[in-house]
Formats: C-alpha cells, sequence, structure tokens
C-alpha cells in the first residue's frame, strides 16, 4: 500500500529483529517466540494474526519491554525503537519510552482501568507522567481526549470510576490513555475480543482515524482475517511462535503463500465476510515445548512431506514484500492446489 | 450514611446486652466471692456475711441482674466493690492509657508491616522475602509476655534507654509519656506486625498479577509508583480488614502488655475486676470492650466505602 511504499527508504520506525523470548519452566527453557522480525513505519497499519498461544502477545510486551517477569524474558535477537534497543535499556529510558512514544491497549477493557481511580485521574496521571504541566491542565487535555475517542459528556464523564462505565466505553478510555502524550507507535493486543460486534466496528473506526489524524504506527493484534483485510496494511501470520507469512494485506489475500495461511483463508471468501475464530484447520497448534522439530505446522500441514521435519525454516521471500516460510517456496512452486 | 451509622448502632444494642447477661452468667459459675477478697482472709463469717448483705449479695443473682439492666437504662454502670468509685469513672480514666498504646503500636505496626509485606511480596521467593516472611512469623507465635521481659532486659536493663516499667500521662511530660509508652507499644506492635505483614504479601501477590498494575507499567509509571499507588491502594480493602481484626488481639495483648509494664490501662482493670471478683467492674470494663469492638467495626465498613467506589455506590 501507499504508506509501506512511500517509506521504503525511510529508517522505519520500529524494527524487530530476530526476536527470541522463553519462559523459565521447571528445570528447562521453553521457546515462545523465536527469530521473528518485522519492521514498522510511521503512520503505517501492521496487523498480526494467529491462533491462540502463538506469541502474538509476547512479542507485543517485548516492544515496551513488558515481559511477564520473572520467568519470562528475551533471550535474544532486538527490538529497536529509532535504533534503541529496548530490550537492552535501563528503567528510566523505559518508563519515558512507555506510554510517551509507545502506547499499549489490552484485550480485556473490563480489568485494564484501576478500580478505584477515577477515569480522569487516570489519564492525567499519564500526562504527568511524561510532562511537565500543572494538574488542572492536564484535567482539561483528559476531558479534551474523551471528547476526542467520542465519548458523550466527556467532563462529566471524568470523574466517573470503571465499574460506571460500559465495555466499548472502558476501551475508548484505554485509547484516551494510550493516545494521551501523542505516542508515535500504538500497539493493540485483540482491543474487541471482549466487545460486541457493533462497538467493535467503531473502536477500529477509531483507531484507524486517530492513526491517519496523528500519523501515529498502529499494531493490531486479532484472531479477525476480515478486520486485518478492512484496516491493515501489511500483515504478519504466526504460528508456533515464528512468523510464517509476511506480506502486504492485498497480496496475502489474493495469494496466501503458506498452507496456514491458506488453510486460515479457507472458509473466507478473499476481502468480504468476516470470520470471528480461526477454526478451518483441523487440531490444535503444539504447545511450546512439544514443537515438532522442522516446520512446527507439519503435523497439521495438508501438504507436508517427510523432508518438513528436517528443513531449517526460514522466511523465504518469493515477491517483493512477500515472504512464507515453507518448504515449498524452496522449489519455487507454490501452495494453491487450483 | 448517617441512617446506615445509627441502624448499625441499634442493631449492636441486642448484642452488647448479650455480652452482659454472659459475663454476668459466667461470673455466677465461676467459683469465688467478692465479700472474701473483701474482707481479707482473717474476717469471720458474721462479718463476712454483712459485707455480702450490703453488696446486696445476698439476694437472688435474678433480682441483681434485673438491678444492673435497670441502672444501665439510666446510664449507670454501677459502683466497683474494691476501688469505691463509679465503674464509668474508672473506666473513662484509664481509656486515655490503653488508647495511647494501642494507637501507638498502630503506628509502628502499620506503616512496618505494609513495607515489609510490599518488598517481599516484589521479592518473592528471594532471600529477604524469606527473611521478612520468618520474622512476621517469630512475631505471630512468640507469646507477648516472652517478649516483653525480653524487651525490658535489652532496652532497659541493658541499653538503660527506656524504663522497665510506669505510666506518665502525657499532659505531665510529653517526653516522658512516649518513653514510657514505647516499650509496651513494640510488644504489642510485634504480633500484630506479624500477620498485617502476611496479608499485605499475599494481597500484593494477587494484585501485583492485575491488568491494571500493567497498564499502570505501560503508562510509564515507576516501579515504587506502581506498586503503591496502584496495587496497594487496591489492596487497602482487605488490610484495613485485618487491622480491624487486630483489635481482637490488642486487647488481650493490652490485658498482658499492662501488667507486665505495670501501666495502669483498662487491660489491667480487667484483670484486677477478675481477681478480686469485683462483679459491677467485670461486667462494666466487659460491656466496653464489646462497645469498642462494635464501634471498630462500623469503622471498617465505613471506610470501605471511603476506600472502594464500587462499594461506594452499591
Ligand atoms: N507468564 C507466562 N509464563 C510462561 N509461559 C507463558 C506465560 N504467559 C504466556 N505464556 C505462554 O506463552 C505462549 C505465547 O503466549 P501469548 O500470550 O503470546 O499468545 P497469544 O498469541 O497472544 O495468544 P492469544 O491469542 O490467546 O492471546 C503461550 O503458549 C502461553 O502458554
Ligand atoms: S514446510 Fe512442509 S509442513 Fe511446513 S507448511 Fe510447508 S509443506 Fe507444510
Ligand atoms: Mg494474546
Amino acid at each position: 500500500m501507499s504508506a509501506a511504499a512511500s517509506t521504503e527508504t525511510v529508517a522505519p520506525l520500529l524494527s524487530v529483529e530476530h526476536l527470541r523470548i522463553v519462559a523459565a519452566a521447571r528445570r528447562r527453557e521453553d521457546l515462545l517466540v523465536e527469530d521473528v522480525s518485522f519492521a514498522v513505519h510511521a503512520g503505517e497499519f501492521l496487523g498480526i494474526v494467529g491462533e491462540s498461544g502463538c506469541g502474538k502477545s509476547m512479542t507485543a510486551l517485548s516492544m515496551l519491554g513488558l515481559l511477564p517477569g520473572p520467568n519470562v524474558r528475551a533471550s535474544g535477537g532486538r527490538v529497536l525503537f529509532d535504533g534503541q534497543d529496548i530490550l537492552t535499556m535501563g528503567g528510566s529510558s523505559l518508563r519515558h519510552l512507555r506510554g510517551n512514544d509507545v502506547a499499549m491497549i489490552f484485550q480485556d477493557p473490563m480489568s485494564s482501568l484501576n478500580p478505584v481511580q477515577t477515569i480522569g485521574e487516570q489519564i492525567v496521571e499519564t500526562i504527568l507522567l511524561h510532562e511537565k504541566i500543572g494538574r488542572e491542565r492536564a484535567w482539561a487535555r483528559a476531558v479534551e481526549l474523551l471528547a476526542e475517542v467520542n465519548i458523550p459528556a466527556a467532563a462529566q464523564r471524568a470523574r466517573d470510576y470503571p465499574h460506571q462505565l460500559s465495555g466499548g466505553m472502558r476501551q475508548r478510555v484505554m485509547i484516551a490513555m494510550a493516545i494521551a502524550c501523542k505516542p508515535r507507535l500504538l500497539i493493540a493486543d485483540e482491543p474487541t475480543t471482549a466487545l460486541d460486534v457493533t462497538i467493535q466496528a467503531q473502536i477500529l473506526e477509531l483507531l484507524d482515524r486517530l492513526r491517519r489524524e496523528r500519523g501515529m504506527a498502529v499494531i493490531l493484534i486479532t484472531h479477525d482475517l476480515g478486520v486485518i483485510a478492512e484496516y491493515a496494511d501489511r500483515v504478519l501470520v504466526m504460528y508456533s511462535g515464528r512468523i510464517v507469512e509476511r506480506a502486504e494485506v492485498a497480496s496475502l489475500f489474493a495469494q496466501p503463500l503458506h498452507p496456514y495461511t491458506h488453510g486460515l483463508l479457507g472458509s473466507v471468501p478473499p476481502l468480504e465476510e468476516e470470520v470471528d475464530e480461526l477454526v478451518a484447520i483441523e487440531g490444535q497448534p503444539p504447545s511450546p515445548g512439544a514443537w515438532p522439530s522442522g516446520c512446527r505446522f507439519q503435523p497439521r500441514c495438508p501438504q507436508s512431506r517427510p523432508e518438513c521435519a528436517s528443513w531449517s525454516v526460514r522466511l523465504i521471500e518469493s515477491e517483493p514484500d512477500h515472504a512464507a516460510a515453507c518448504i515449498l517456496h524452496e522449489h519455487g512452486e507454490t501452495s494453491h492446489a487450483d | 450514611m448517617i441512617g446506615y451509622i445509627m441502624r448499625r448502632l441499634a442493631a449492636a444494642v441486642p448484642v452488647l446486652l448479650m455480652v452482659s447477661l454472659l459475663a454476668f452468667l459466667l461470673m455466677q459459675i465461676v467459683p469465688g466471692d467478692p465479700a472474701y477478697a473483701m474482707a481479707g482472709s482473717d474476717a469471720s463469717v458474721t462479718e463476712i456475711e454483712a459485707i455480702r448483705h450490703d453488696l446486696g449479695l445476698d439476694r437472688a443473682w435474678y433480682l441483681r441482674l434485673a438491678d444492673w439492666y435497670l441502672a444501665l437504662l439510666r446510664g449507670d454502670l454501677g459502683h466497683s466493690y474494691t476501688l469505691r468509685a463509679d465503674v464509668a469513672d474508672l473506666i473513662i480514666e484509664r481509656i486515655p492509657v490503653t488508647l495511647s498504646i494501642a494507637l501507638y503500636s498502630l503506628l509502628i505496626a502499620i506503616p512496618c508491616s505494609i513495607a515489609m509485606g510490599i518488598v517481599a511480596a516484589r521479592f518473592r521467593g528471594k532471600l529477604i522475602d524469606l527473611g521478612i516472611m520468618t520474622t512476621a512469623l517469630l512475631g505471630v507465635s512468640l507469646p507477648n509476655f516472652w517478649i516483653g521481659i525480653m524487651g525490658i532486659l535489652f532496652f532497659s536493663v541493658h541499653l538503660g534507654w527506656l524504663p522497665s516499667g510506669g505510666y506518665v500521662p502525657m499532659g505531665e511530660d510529653i517526653g516522658g509519656w512516649i518513653r514510657s509508652m514505647t516499650l509496651p507499644a513494640l510488644v504489642l506492635g510485634t504480633m500484630q506486625i506479624g500477620l498485617l505483614t502476611r496479608i499485605t504479601r499475599s494481597e500484593m501477590l494477587d494484585i501485583m498479577h492485575k491488568d491494571y498494575v500493567r497498564t499502570a507499567r505501560a503508562k510509564g509509571g515507576s516501579e515504587l509508583r506502581v506498586l503503591v499507588r496502584h496495587a496497594l491502594r487496591n489492596a487497602l480493602v482487605p488490610i484495613v480488614t485485618v487491622i480491624g481484626l487486630l483489635f481482637g488481639m490488642i486487647v488481650t495483648g493490652a490485658v498482658v502488655v499492662e501488667q507486665v509494664f505495670s501501666i495502669p490501662g483498662v487491660g489491667r482493670l480487667i484483670v484486677q475486676a477478675i481477681l478480686t471478683r469485683d462483679y459491677p467492674l467485670i461486667q462494666g470494663t466487659l460491656l466496653f470492650v464489646a462497645g469498642a469492638f462494635v464501634l471498630i467495626n462500623l469503622l471498617v465498613d465505613i471506610s470501605y466505602a471511603y476506600l472502594d467506589p464500587r462499594i461506594r455506590q452499591a
């Protein structure tokens, strides 16, 4: 898309290189994320999609240095924001980054707000953490932000506690809080899963509008390919801790390269109907620690062959800006049966 | 809120009356007689009978009970046999003393245990967590009187910093008051610290993994701010509940500590009343303690509404 094409020469805002995340379990380490590399440019809308447990949230949390310690940690690679490696950042640089340059909204707006503070106070806190302005001006800003995310009667609502708001309203509050300090990157980890369908669409429209107006980059994690088709410029498909396909949205839907993506799209006519769950593929993804050697999709792959078990998995770029991690593309074949 | 408080106080009346009845009946069952205690060991039977008659103890127990309740209706707690003063005056005189130790001990216990609980939770499983939890366990399990005696040996006898007992009223000499109250308050606080540290730690461990704590981190707040402003603030309801429960511990602790440090407080008055079978004084002090329990519970419930908006608006 235009955003990606025009930023080709500009240094990316965020660049993840060979990210590897492990979880310490009793006497061993489970790999959660392996060799994940991608870049996000200013103003770009990147989608990340994949089944539950494939490492989407862990990848996202590492961009804020927020991996759930002490047992989960990044054990390799780099996460460069503006050229600075977040993984090795010290406490004060990290605090400066969080909420200020990179903001995040989470899946469950019901539990993500502090129940004993008014929503106004919670937004004010974010502002005061990063800007030297008076409390009153910060409060006025908080009210403006609430209005900007379409909360009616914002001045009164600012004095409400989270339990007085509906789920959709709370997610708007989370967004208002996230954009309070004009972050350059907003990560939304399944922001609409807990909400009903009409509210979902409103929230996504809101995110997209803010991206356009403010020129911030958005990373949206979702299970919903319909959402990806509608909003994202580029998309990463993850499976068992790896990126298995990376593409511009149009080419992903026009010509999925990886058998897993193909399966995901199986029940979705490209660019039309929406699906709520990724149920097209039979079987369950293996859990971390139980991954097969070689290609991890192999037990469920309709096109698997004996070599897949020993193949050294890597993304293979078969067109510009379209890569898949499948042995079939090493030999110039496509995964299409038709 | 006023209506709520009134209803709660009204609901407490039957409870207090029951407590009085139980205390009265218990003293009828327990052997011993105030007349013997008052007359001394070499008194004759007729002397003792005369005292019994003076005190009205020769009347049937239900008549005496009825008298006591009737007097209570007039706001009269009766007259102490042995101290020859109004029970109400005796109690009121001693409230500041016991309240001083109780509040002083809480003033030591609450900040210490909250700080220790937070540190233990934050460094869960580390050496410092183990150290804090061992200290807390010792605090709960060592008896008050033993800690008191050890405290006297160390701070009074060995170091000579603090007096080994006695009470200096606040109005007389503030410095002396503080010095006389420090050791008793420390002893009384030790046990509270044990309990409060444990509850703070477990609540913090629970809350530290909540989504809103992660949100607070994602905003760029410092670790201290995240732990105190967000996690601790949400742990306050259970912590305040336990502080309310500590009151029972403080009463029993005060009885022991006032004895060990010879401090003229309510605890010592209760012991004295029971030892001399001073029925009106026993009835009066127990009613007072029960009333204080009711009041503390009410304060705890009111503080919930203040601490948690979800309760406030329910
Ligand atoms: N605190 C933790 N300790 C150890 N393993 C964890 C922890 N949290 C998550 N995991 C594991 O890490 C893996 C990746 O989890 P992640 O939350 O990134 O998945 P996800 O792709 O976001 O899934 P979902 O769509 O369900 O949100 C999962 O298999 C999960 O079991
Ligand atoms: S590498 Fe083999 S198993 Fe894996 S997706 Fe490709 S064909 Fe299927
Ligand atoms: Mg997730």
